[in-house]
């Protein structure tokens, strides 16, 4: 939580924001976009784009390029006018399909990077998708300690062995 | 979001289809006002024949600077480009690539913005392969040079296809096309 704002709000660093949005439910955020941005004027400025993009490594022999698989990609680009006649560009990246969502993610992205109008509402978002990842960390945190193994109980055994 | 009538893949394939319609049968004239909404007709040509595969040279600087995020096309030197966009008022420069005896395709396309067609200034008459016999066609606002660097650098199969656009239409002069001016 590094960012702050002309209110003092605390917010998370703009690599984090589409994360923590992501984790939201995709009719919940979208609904919450459209209503923050009604009347608002938004055009691309790259054409939104879905597909399968590829991942490339080097491998650490011969540091030759190779492709790892396909993963799910759609970016966004857009430039906002509000009616105030301000003018204010954002973009989203995401790993997945839905080319409106990325669309949602753009919008907010350039409404938290500019203090668009409805600010509050998408910090209130990122502060809920924050909630969301910290549980589902808690989760998996609680879900590897259960696959932890005390290996010292093994040197007992040997010691029955050895005798 | 609003995207403009000339991204919208359905107006990008009335414009291709106009465009194929125009490369098969040279020198006729084809409207694309009804798939525009506006927009001049270079750049619907521009937004249905490029992507990110593509190469473009603005010649005489007719684009602005927020089209080439969405046309998504490389920036090039007009000797590499695979589309040239030019004014027709304007002098030639540069030399255009006509591809190989292998790969005559890799060659260029020119787009060339034009005051009007169909009327007025030049009178040309084109005849070769999709011409029932001869065609004519009146250009206004193109430098008798442009014709000239086409002959220039037709040696069939390799040359340089050129389509000419003014506000709304566009009419096509491939390189099988002869063109002689008549005035």
């Amino acid at each position: 939580m590094k960012n702050t704002t002309e209110q003092d709000i605390p917010i998370p660093e703009r690599s984090q924001w589409m994360r923590l949005l992501s984790a939201l439910d995709t009719e919940k955020l979208m609904s919450q976009v459209d209503a923050v941005s009604k009347g608002w004027q938004i055009s691309p400025k790259a054409l939104p784009q879905s597909g399968l993009g590829m991942l490339k490594l080097q491998d650490s022999a011969c540091n030759e390029p190779f492709f790892l698989g396909e993963i799910p990609l759609c970016t966004a680009w857009l430039e906002i006018l509000t009616p105030d006649g301000r003018k204010t560009e954002g973009a989203a990246q995401i790993m997945n399909d839905n080319i409106d969502l990325v669309q949602a993610l753009a919008v907010c992205d350039t409404i938290l990077a500019n203090q668009l109008p409805g600010y509050e509402r998408i910090v209130d978002l990122l502060d809920q998708g924050n909630k969301i990842c910290n549980q589902e960390k808690q989760r998996r945190k609680m879900m590897l300690a259960k696959t932890r193994v005390d290996f010292s109980l093994l040197d007992d055994v040997g010691d029955d062995d050895e005798n | 979001m609003k995207i403009d009538a000339i991204w919208q893949p359905e107006n990008q394939q009335r414009i291709f289809r106009a465009l194929m319609e125009a490369m098969a049968r040279p020198g006729s004239l084809h409207s694309l006002d009804a798939w525009l909404d506006g927009a001049r007709s270079y750049r619907g040509v521009l937004a249905s024949l490029l992507d990110a595969g593509t190469t473009l040279s603005d010649c005489h600087d007719l684009l602005e600077p927020n089209d080439w995020p969405l046309l998504q096309a490389r920036q090039e030197i007009t000797e590499k480009a695979d589309y040239l966009l030019c004014q027709g008022s304007a002098h030639p420069n540069g030399s255009p690539k006509v591809g190989s005896l292998s790969c005559p395709d890799q060659s260029a396309t020119l787009l060339i913005q034009v005051e009007n067609l169909g009327n007025g200034g030049s009178s040309l008459m084109l005849q070769g392969p999709g011409i029932q016999s001869t065609c004519s066609l009146e250009v206004s606002g193109l430098e008798p040079a442009w014709l000239e660097l086409r002959e220039e650098y037709i040696s069939f199969p390799l040359g340089i296809d050129c389509i000419l656009l003014d506000q709304k239409n566009i009419t096509a002069i491939p390189r099988t096309t002869k063109v002689k001016v008549l005035s």
